[in-house]
């Protein structure tokens, strides 16, 4: 009896909710075995599984979609922004004198906001109580990995953005799924 | 008559082919009788998440079965329900009204 292989076995572990996982595995490794081992075939079908896997899961509302949305989505702000910082840089001969004004902060912010909307459709209203508190975390840490530095106005103005849009988002997804967006 | 009420065309496969399995509708046999129909080579995450999100909406429920010998595995079995009965037979009608009168170029 020949394995699965090994990658692609953990790929579908990842993307696979808990609630589903052993099942999704042993049905895969069953079907692997009566067709003689063909690792091409598993491969395929781990890497077409593991997209459909993962939307289940996260519109299922499961806590660790939701974290990991909500983690992209305060972070990803800070990455973007650098980013950006990088080009404005690159495009400048002289750079002497060039600071980050405060709207770099605040379309930091925004995109926080924006990208938390998101991430709220996928917690649960009482996923909220810890989606909150992470996404601030994680806007901060990546505000101060990025600008070495995260002044007080800006904790205050990412923890009330995160708040307002993941309980938006959470509201959102309640009403889609009391179906009256149907 | 609000769009939900229908059924995906992938959502009727899989429910077509728990309907046909009966007592062996488990997640990898609805994925194979699926194939050995239609030719479709679904995968199973396609399959899991369609047959979810049909008991989410009340149209399929599933039950969890213990090992039917030492070395076997606990599997899950899904029934379609009356609901789901009659989203099918809706859609199928739906369906068979567009069809009425016809005519494909080149069939």
């Amino acid at each position: 009896m020949t394995r699965p292989p090994m990658l692609a076995e953990w790929l579908v572990r990842v993307a696979c909710p808990a609630r589903d996982r052993r099942f999704v595995l042993a049905d895969l490794e069953a079907e692997y075995e009566l067709r003689g081992g063909p690792a091409l075939w598993y491969w395929r079908q781990a890497v077409r599984s593991a997209p459909a896997l993962a939307v289940m899961g996260a519109r299922r509302g499961d806590w660790e979609y939701a974290l990991l949305a909500v983690m992209l989505a305060s972070a990803a702000p800070a990455i973007f922004m650098e980013a950006w910082w990088s080009f404005l840089l690159s495009a400048i001969p002289l750079k002497a004198d060039i600071v980050r004004g405060a709207d770099f902060a605040i379309l930091s912010v925004a995109i926080t906001a924006l990208l938390s909307v998101g991430a709220g459709i996928i917690c649960t209203v009482r996923g909220l109580f810890w989606a909150i508190p992470a996404a601030w975390i994680f806007a901060l840490l990546g505000q101060a990995a990025v600008h070495n530095s995260a002044p007080t106005w800006f904790g205050a103005a990412t923890l009330a953005a995160a708040t307002v849009a993941l309980a938006a988002g959470a509201w959102l997804r309640r009403i889609f799924d009391g179906g009256q967006l149907a | 008559m609000a769009k939900g009420e229908f059924l995906g065309e992938f959502e009727q496969m899989v429910m077509l082919a728990v309907l046909r399995l009966e007592e062996a509708a488990y997640g990898m046999e609805v994925r194979r009788e699926i194939e050995t129909r239609t030719g479709r080579d679904a995968s199973i995450g396609a399959v899991y998440a369609t047959l979810d999100r049909l008991e989410s909406k009340g149209m399929v429920r599933s039950r969890e079965l213990p090992p039917e010998t030492e070395k076997g595995r606990t599997r899950r079995l899904y029934k379609v329900t009356a609901d789901g009965g009659r989203a099918l037979a809706r859609t199928q009608e739906a369906v068979a009204k567009m069809w009425e009168g016809v005519r494909v170029p080149g069939v």
